[in-house]
């Protein structure tokens, strides 16, 4: 072998590895705002309801690939140049995270019956309120609602908070948090081991 | 009971091939008395024989060795090694080692064990010498386990008895082979295996010590050779040289030195091979895994491969092929035309670039080499916003940690340091200059010069031969020059006695030269200058005597 250097190879690996996912979080946001289960066996997940329904989601990889031809001047080599491959890198990893987690989403939306199409239309207050209805939510102990991550235009996410919603709209949120609340706390309530 | 040292050899032996173990036998040999005639590479011309040793009794042996470590030879290998063993029975040996007529003793060696089988079959083989014209007088077979118990008896005498002996050993042998040996390490091996003789130690002992002392470099070899990690073995070879150069009082004592001193030069042609065939360049981009990460350490492998070539070229490397001779030779002049210096720790390899490439003819060395010292004063000055370049005490790996302020990877060192004014080796280039007699350029160079503190640990003599650092006696020299004249400078420049002490030893200087350029802090202006003396070509040299005030 030629001669190298294992640590700051691998030292320089984790800083590159580092900045790429800093890239990534930057470029697709949507990644920073989800919490994140790290698996680490398997290559796939799945999870059983209470109803015994199965969702499966596979492990997918998401890649970046640069080139950099071997034999090329290294005088050329500079650290600029390595930057710009990473950020190649994490363009191309951010564009297929991003996919990927919409294929997800739309999937796992779509099984569990809660895909509303809007047809091209604009997200309106009654999209939105149907949307709300067909979701399962959740409440603090004292009742207060914890809405759900909503990635949208700006507008639309004003819209599902509630703000600059119709009076009727208002009453019709309040009708929909006021029976899932009461859903919850059965559910909540039906967590017993009889017997 | 089995020691620490019997299952270290044991595990070390079962992980040779032939040519690996060549060096230890070689050393195993010399060890038990024998005098070693001739040790060959592998080539056309072997006839079947390795090593031609005489024996403490006086006999001629011409021994083929193979690797079969940790198997066995099976029937089938043994019918195709046949015609080599026959060769090495029915072929006396050259007429330079042997008496006229004096029968040879044909012996094959494994470190693997033999199958009866094949022992039937090296056995017919072996009944040719009992024809009366037969070369050979007898024929023996040397296995695994008669290996085993001569290298672990010999290895057992020099073992380090000491726990820090032993824990150095077993540090070292748990290395995982990839990176470079830490310099520091090996000669802590090396000096508890060997410790520098006194006057009262006496000539046997001082043989015992030696050969000891490359034996165990072999074997500590062992991590780096499993990943043919070549420049590794090239350091712990030449470390190992210098270590055993204290020793060498005798000619007998030096010739032995110089034999294994060969091992390093095979390494390096060995890493020049290997990066010859992998389309390596020093000026071009090559990384063995993914390339964004390994952007850091490309110039310096560039270097250091450089740096084997440059060792070749100045030992009048003859066995090199003549394709593999024009890559040594571009990689030394790319490497001396496009210089990277982290710090003063490479200037050394440098310098032995540059005597490579002056010796080839390279373009205008004088001026490249001008360029370099104004290049290292302008540094250290902080002008034209350069960073100082870090001493010659911290290596690559500290100087990359340092500028990309990553600590824990580092000597700590380095983090308090200042550099700012403090020049190394600044007198050795200025004074290789004046050699040249390049009046003008060195007058140009002078008031920058002559504007900076110039640094050099003074020690005794004999702690040049190891790595360790020198505490307790000698001094660091800070010195500062405002002007001198032109004959003055020449005559320094002429003058190194503080290198006398490497007058025994001219026809290895390019042992000492790849020494200071592995280990930058023992390059010592006079030894630089006795270097530079030694090596310069013809031309130069007429020109310094007809210089000479």
């Amino acid at each position: 072998m030629l001669p190298t250097f294992p640590k700051i190879i691998a030292l320089r690996a984790e800083a590159n590895e580092a900045c790429v996912k800093a890239m990534v979080r930057e470029l697709a946001p949507q990644f920073g705002m989800i919490k994140h289960n790290i698996q680490f066996e398997g290559s796939g997940h799945s999870i059983t309801r209470a109803d015994d329904t199965v969702s499966h989601t596979e492990l997918e990889g998401v890649s970046g690939e640069v080139g950099v031809k071997r034999g090329s001047p290294l005088s050329e080599f500079t650290p600029d140049v390595v930057d710009e491959h990473l950020a190649n890198i994490a363009r191309q990893i951010a564009e297929g995270s991003t996919k990927q987690f919409y294929k997800v989403m739309e999937r796992a939306t779509r099984e569990a019956g809660m895909v509303i199409d809007a047809k091209g239309g604009p997200a309106t207050e009654g999209l939105i309120l149907d949307a709300l209805d067909r979701m399962e939510h959740t409440f603090d102990e004292d009742g207060t609602w914890n809405p759900p991550t909503i990635i949208a235009p700006k507008h639309v996410v004003e819209l599902f908070a509630g703000k600059d919603m119709s009076p009727e709209g208002q009453a019709r949120l309040a009708e929909i948090l006021e029976r899932k609340r009461n859903d919850f706390r059965r559910r909540q309530a039906g967590r017993v081991l009889a017997g | 009971m089995i020691s620490v040292v019997d299952r270290l050899v044991e595990s070390w032996l079962d992980s040779q091939g032939e040519r690996q173990y060549q060096p230890a036998f070689i050393q195993l040999l010399v060890s038990e008395g024998w005098s070693v005639l001739h040790n060959t590479r592998h080539s056309p011309i072997e006839l079947g024989k390795d090593v031609v040793a005489r024996s403490p009794s006086g006999e001629l042996h011409c021994f083929q060795l193979k690797g079969n470590p940790a198997s066995r030879v099976t029937k089938t290998e043994a019918q195709g090694l046949l015609p080599q063993v026959i060769e090495l029975i029915d072929l006396p040996p050259s007429n330079l080692y042997r008496k006229d007529g004096e029968p040879h003793v044909a012996v094959f060696v494994t470190n693997g064990t033999v199958d009866e089988e094949a022992e039937l079959v090296f056995g017919r083989a072996g009944d040719r010498t009992a024809a009366p014209a037969c070369p050979a007088s007898r024929f023996e077979i040397i296995t695994r386990g008669d290996l085993l118990a001569r290298f672990v008896k010999v290895a057992g005498l020099v073992w380090p008895t000491s726990i820090e002996g032993t824990r150095s050993v077993l540090n070292l042998m748990a290395e995982d082979g990839r990176g470079l040996p830490d310099p520091l390490r090996i000669g802590e091996v090396l000096l508890a295996t060997a410790p520098p003789p006194d006057e009262d130690l006496s000539q046997p002992a001082r043989s015992a010590r030696l050969n000891a002392l490359l034996l165990i470099a072999e074997i500590i070899k062992a991590p780096w050779r499993a990943r043919s990690n070549h420049f590794a073995m090239f350091v712990i070879t030449l470390l190992a040289v210098v270590h055993a150069l204290r020793f060498c009082d005798t000619r007998r004592r030096l010739d032995v030195a110089r034999l294994y001193a060969g091992v390093a030069l095979e390494h390096a042609r060995d890493l020049l091979a290997e990066a010859q065939a992998a389309g390596f360049a020093a000026d071009q981009v090559w990384a063995e895994g993914f390339t964004l990460d390994e952007v850091d350490v490309m110039h310096e492998r560039g270097r250091l491969v450089a740096l084997c070539a440059a060792i070749l070229s100045l030992n009048r490397d003859e066995e090199t092929p003549t394709e593999l001779a024009d890559y040594r030779d571009t990689l030394v002049a790319k490497s001396v035309e496009q210089p990277m210096l982290w710090g003063f720790g490479a200037v050394p390899a440098y310098l032995v670039r540059w005597w490579a490439y002056e010796r080839r003819g390279g373009v205008t060395p004088s001026r490249q080499l001008a360029a370099i010292l104004v290049s290292l004063l302008t540094a250290s000055k902080g002008a034209d916003g350069l960073r100082p370049l870090p001493g010659p005490y911290y290596d690559f790996t500290d100087v990359w940690a340092w500028r990309n302020e990553v600590p824990n990877v580092a000597d700590s060192a380095i983090f308090a340091d200042n550099f700012e004014g403090r020049v190394w080796f600044g007198r050795a280039l200025l004074q290789m200059l004046a050699s040249r007699d390049e009046k003008d350029l060195c007058q140009s160079i002078w008031p920058i010069y002559a504007d900076q503190v110039h640094e050099e640990p003074q020690l005794p003599a004999d702690r040049f031969f190891a790595p360790g650092l020198v505490r307790g006696v000698g001094r660091l020299s800070s010195q500062i020059f405002e002007a001198k004249t032109w004959d003055a400078l020449r005559a320094d420049s002429q003058a190194f006695a503080g290198a006398d002490f490497l007058e025994a030893f001219p026809d290895l200087a390019w042992v000492i030269a790849a020494y200071i350029a592995i280990i930058p802090y023992r390059a010592w202006t006079d030894v630089v200058m006795w270097l530079d003396h030694t090596l310069k070509p013809a031309t130069a040299a007429t020109m310094d005597r007809q210089a000479a005030p």
